[in-house]
């Protein structure tokens, strides 16, 4: 029986190879789309992950740069504690205007490090190119992955800063993988020197040297816990800066997040049609051999064995595409990591691509709906009567049916006299198959709900200058980052500003770090582990929010100094709304405020709350961080003459460019790591569509072929067959694109947006464009058009005897 | 002449198709006994049910009501797998369509069955050797159906029948679809076969098809019309047997 079961599904397999081949590419698209999620997602949190506990990476990074604290107090009374690590106390001066062959590389914000004479215990620095030893050698640098990939800088390139009135120029010898500072969209970058060139050519600028500390916890829970002891010891609350780990991770793992959420959405759809496809080809191929399986009944097949053979034929196919399917996902699936976690990307990256057991259980996992799907659909195969298979052809009851469709094109009106021939012939040509016409419906449908959903990613990235507020960040005209602090001349700068009759207005944002707890909460709870605390980052503006064009999913800014705006995941993590209160401890004081309002920020993954300057200083009169100047000018087209002029006075202390060269720049990141992988599978989608509709209509023909070549025979000719069967299957695409289009706008941005949720973005700021959603349309229906019109072609190159006899 | 053991036996057989809300009754309470060794054939016009009363006693169509008995076993109350051993096993089948599968070879073709039927590869080979050899069909092994003659494949599709040496040989118009010198061909293969002890039922439009019978049986409207016996064939000439045959048709038909 072996050997019967064999040579039936080899001979299933050498008959229709066409098919058979539309079938394993389609196997292996869907295989190759949930395999590269798969692989994707798994690596979101672990190519951070692995990088982060290689590197011994820090949860928290202290700088000191506003002489609150003796920073070698606070390392000694971090190394003091169990649990902690660490790292060296690093001297730097912030720096910004780097030019690198000539260009001006904007919004680029270096930390000078003098880098440790020993092997740093925390946030080691892996190099991906170059040779590092000790230190840099003099004269030369080592820069982070996120500065050099970015700009196009490689090794043994020279880079240029302003110091001083002169230029520092300083030569590439190494990159190296910098975790803290490497995320995607990053605009600050450690930039390692050797110890001399430090002591030379910076120590000695105006502001002098800061001090950065590591922190690296064993639970990074507990951190809290320590910062309390850290206040009790010290007497005093950290006062100078403080980046959170959620601040480190976010941009990492968002990212991925949403092309492994496309990419799932869009495997498991294709996967669903490969699925249905599968089962109606067997449907169709049960009814093409009708006769034959009944003759191998006649001939002693059980009704079992009559499946095998299908099985055998799904098998083999299935294993043929999902096999490369697995082996291309894994170099997809790293190309796409690497391109959205280039920063992490090192010279042994390659091996250490995270996820490939779960993507080898979903392959088998695909193998198996597919082997599962063929018993359903072969099942069919197990009723065939011989007696009536062989005489007929058919069963009885698809006979009726043949018959009740038949009259049901003529019930619906789809009669030659009732309508033009060629859309006679188009409808009825849908109404041959029914559960195929479904199939290419269903199928149309998801096809433009996917490109309208990647035109609407596609608009809104481009058009982020209009949601840049519902992203978290200001609508500013412009900003000028303070480089340092030390030196830049605040009262000089605020009078040029105020003097400039183009400027309409300006704010300092200042930024620490602060603690909320629940405003039910007692005081004296506050070092109680049950008591609902955590940290956040705390955004404080001189100035109106409204103005500088900040933005809340609900409520208000805050105005008054008992006002505060929290983020999403503070709002959900403490139960607030706006009206309620909420405590919050800045500088070690408790203060307890209102909730105005409630916002998204991608940075921080909204763990940050937003107060006034008169609210901060309130609680802590000293507070004197004025990091970054949003300024506003009357006449936007003005904005560049502007930040140049204040560039030529300022760029040694500061780095001032317009809102536009900052999106760019967020444009221009987010094109090479969302833009491009999305079209590639949009292109992916359109094969399927273009393949499934080819494939369904071949056998719609095929099961017609008489009709067609008595329509020849009749004198049509074989372009207006073709034509009217394409016009029926446009007129379906076009009926599935308008449901497609809701999908796509409505429904597919609100599962992202649930994705998303977890990192602090629960509306995605979704620009329409109608132009791009009616080319999103249109390119899906001519995949369906152009399947159809391929798959006729057998009309123009049959004769009509041939036709009338298949 | 010696007293034949039956083989194929149907009691009060019945089978009725649907047809909307309208039944067609296509046998009706026919009562037969088909004997080891004997060629039987079985006549009667368009529609009359020859065709669906073969298709019941070789167990490929279930009946509607009676009892069909293989030697002492009902086969209208076997199940799924001993029905397809029965197949397999104690008939072979030839139809008028010939329903070679077309993506086989006839060796594919021919050999098929004997897979099926669990038997040995190199007992396959050689039965099937044997049989293409009786059937002229040693040069068409290793071609497709399509790449054959009608004539060649009737004589494939008789070797894919009895290459399990089944008990029973039944045949649907087996040389319908044949032109006249590939139809004889097919007929003298069936005799020489039912010569050598092999049972054959037949369904046949033709006279000189039915020549060769030992019993012919006539079906009108679903049900025996009439029996006519012979004998072996060397009792009557060919012609006489012609005659009688068209006489008791045409008389059957005239009733």
């Amino acid at each position: 029986m072996i050997t019967a079961i064999w040579k039936l599904g080899k001979s299933y397999l050498v008959k229709n190879k066409v098919q058979n081949a539309f079938v394993a590419l389609l196997v292996l698209l869907s295989a190759l789309l949930v395999c590269t999620a798969t692989i994707i997602v798994s690596n979101t949190g672990d190519r951070f992950d692995e990088m982060h506990m290689r590197t011994n990476g820090s949860h928290q990074i202290l700088t000191f740069e506003k002489k609150l604290h003796d920073p070698e107090a606070v390392q000694h009374w971090w190394q003091s504690q169990q649990g902690v690590q660490t790292s060296d106390l690093m001297r730097y001066h912030t720096l910004s205007g780097i030019v690198h062959q000539g260009k001006d590389i904007p919004n680029l914000y270096m930390f000078m490090m003098e880098t440790p004479k020993n092997t740093p215990s925390v946030d080691q620095l892996i190099v991906t190119e170059g040779k590092t030893g000790v230190e840099p050698a003099p004269g030369t640098i080592w820069i982070p992955t996120s500065m050099a990939y970015p700009a196009g800088i490689s090794l043994g390139d020279e880079i240029s800063i302003p110091v001083d009135g002169t230029k520092l120029e300083l030569q590439v010898s190494a990159i190296v993988v910098d975790v803290p500072y490497g995320a995607p969209f990053s605009n600050t970058a450690r930039v390692w020197m050797n110890h001399e060139d430090y002591e030379t050519r910076i120590d000695g600028l105006d502001g002098g040297s800061n001090f950065l500390l590591g922190l690296r916890f064993d639970n990074y829970g507990d951190n809290l816990a320590y910062w309390h002891s850290f206040s009790s010891a010290m007497g005093t609350p950290f006062l100078e800066s403080k980046m959170e780990f959620e601040e480190i991770s976010s941009f990492y793992l968002i990212i991925n997040q949403i092309v492994g959420f496309i990419m799932i959405f869009l495997g498991a759809v294709m996967l669903i049609i490969a699925l249905l496809t599968i089962g109606f080809t067997i449907s169709d191929g049960i009814l093409a051999n009708y006769r034959t399986i009944g003759v191998y009944k006649s001939l002693g097949m059980t009704s079992r064995a009559t499946i095998l053979p299908y099985l055998l034929q799904y098998g083999l196919l299935s294993a043929a595409a999902i096999l490369p399917a697995f082996a291309l996902s894994t170099v997809l699936a790293k190309m796409i990591i690497d391109l959205s976690a280039s920063s992490l990307r090192t010279p042994s990256s390659g091996s250490a691509i995270q996820g490939l057991g779960a993507a080898v259980i979903v392959a088998i996992m695909v193998f198996v709906l597919v082997l599962l799907f063929v018993v359903v659909y072969a099942r069919r195969a197990r009723a065939v009567m011989p007696a009536q298979a062989i005489r007929y052809g058919m069963s009885e009851g698809d006979s009726k049916l043949l018959l009740s469709r038949s009259n049901a094109a003529d019930s619906t009106g789809i009669r030659f006299g009732h309508l033009p021939v060629s859309a006679a012939i188009g409808l009825r040509n849908l109404l041959i198959n029914r559960k195929g016409t479904v199939i290419m419906l269903i199928l149309t449908m998801l096809a433009s709900s996917v490109l309208t959903l990647g035109s609407v990613v596609l608009s809104s990235i481009g058009g982020i200058q209009g949601t840049a507020a519902q992203w978290g960040y200001d609508s500013a005209n412009a900003a000028a980052m303070v480089v340092n602090k030390s030196a830049f001349p605040y009262d000089e700068f605020e009078q040029t500003l105020a003097s400039d009759s183009r400027i309409s207005g300006y704010g300092w944002q200042g930024n620490m770090t602060a603690i909320v707890q629940s405003g039910s909460v007692a005081s004296d709870q506050q070092n109680s582990a049950s008591a609902p605390a955590s940290s956040l980052s705390l955004s404080i503006l001189e100035g109106s929010y409204e103005e500088l064009g900040f933005a809340n999913l609900e409520g208000d800014h805050p105005v008054l100094r008992n006002e505060i705006s929290i983020g999403v995941q503070v709002a959900r993590n403490l139960n607030k709304q706006p009206g309620d209160t909420i405590d919050v401890y800045i500088a070690g004081q408790r203060v307890t405020m209102i909730v105005t309002g409630i916002y998204q920020a991608i940075a921080n993954m909204s763990n940050s709350a937003r107060i006034t300057m008169e609210g901060a200083l309130a609680v802590y009169p000293d507070f004197n961080n004025r990091d970054v100047a949003f300024i506003n000018v009357f006449n936007p087209k003005e904005a560049n003459a502007v930040v140049s002029d204040l560039n030529g006075r300022f760029k040694e202390t500061a780095s001032i460019v317009t809102q536009g060269t900052l999106l760019d720049s967020v444009y221009n990141q987010a094109s090479a790591i969302l833009v491009y992988p999305m079209s590639l599978m949009g292109l992916l989608f359109l094969l399927a569509t273009f393949l499934i509709i080819y494939s369904t209509c071949r056998i719609n023909i095929r099961l017609a072929s008489k009709t067609y070549g008595i329509y020849k025979s009749i004198g049509m000719t074989s372009g207006r067959i073709r034509g009217a069967i394409a016009l029926g299957i446009v007129a379906l695409a076009f009926s599935g694109t308008i449901p497609g289009i809701v999908l796509g706008i409505f429904v597919l941005p609100v599962l992202l947006e649930m994705v998303l949720s977890g990192y602090g973005i629960v509306s995605l700021p979704v620009i329409l464009n109608g132009g791009s959603i009616a080319l999103a349309a249109i390119i899906s229906v001519a995949a369906a058009f152009l399947g159809s019109w391929a798959s006729s072609k057998v009309i123009r190159d049959t004769s009509p005897r041939i036709l009338t006899i298949e | 002449m010696l007293e034949r053991q039956v083989i194929i036996a149907a009691r009060n057989l019945c089978k009725t198709y649907s047809a909307g809300n309208e039944q067609y009754h296509a046998v009706r309470n026919v009562d037969l006994d088909i004997h080891e060794g004997e060629f039987t054939v079985i006549m009667g016009n368009s529609g009359s049910g020859k065709s669906s009363l073969l298709y019941l006693l070789s167990g490929l169509d279930n009946v509607t009501a009676g009892e069909v008995y293989f030697r002492d076993r009902r086969i209208d109350q076997f199940g799924e797998r001993e029905l397809s051993d029965f197949r397999a096993k104690n008939i072979g089948y030839i139809y008028q369509s010939i329903n070679l599968v077309p993506d086989l070879t006839i060796w594919d073709n021919v050999t098929l069955p004997g897979y099926i039927a669990g038997q040995k590869k190199e007992a396959i080979a050689t039965r099937a050797r044997e049989l293409a050899h009786t059937m002229g069909i040693e040069g068409q092994l290793g071609r497709l159906p399509s790449q054959t003659s009608g004539g060649q494949q009737q004589r494939a599709a008789i070797a894919r029948a009895l290459i399990n040496s089944p008990d029973v040989l039944f045949a649907d118009e087996p040389t319908g679809s044949l032109n006249y010198d590939q139809g004889v061909a097919v007929l003298d293969l069936l005799s020489g076969m039912n010569k050598d002890g092999q049972t054959v039922v037949m369904v046949t439009h033709d006279i000189k098809a039915a020549c060769r019978a030992d019993r012919l049986i006539y079906i009108r409207d679903g049900k025996i019309g009439g029996i006519l016996e012979f004998g072996k064939q060397g009792d009557m000439n060919t012609n006489d047997r012609e005659a009688l045959i068209f006489s008791f048709v045409s008389q059957k038909v005239r009733v």
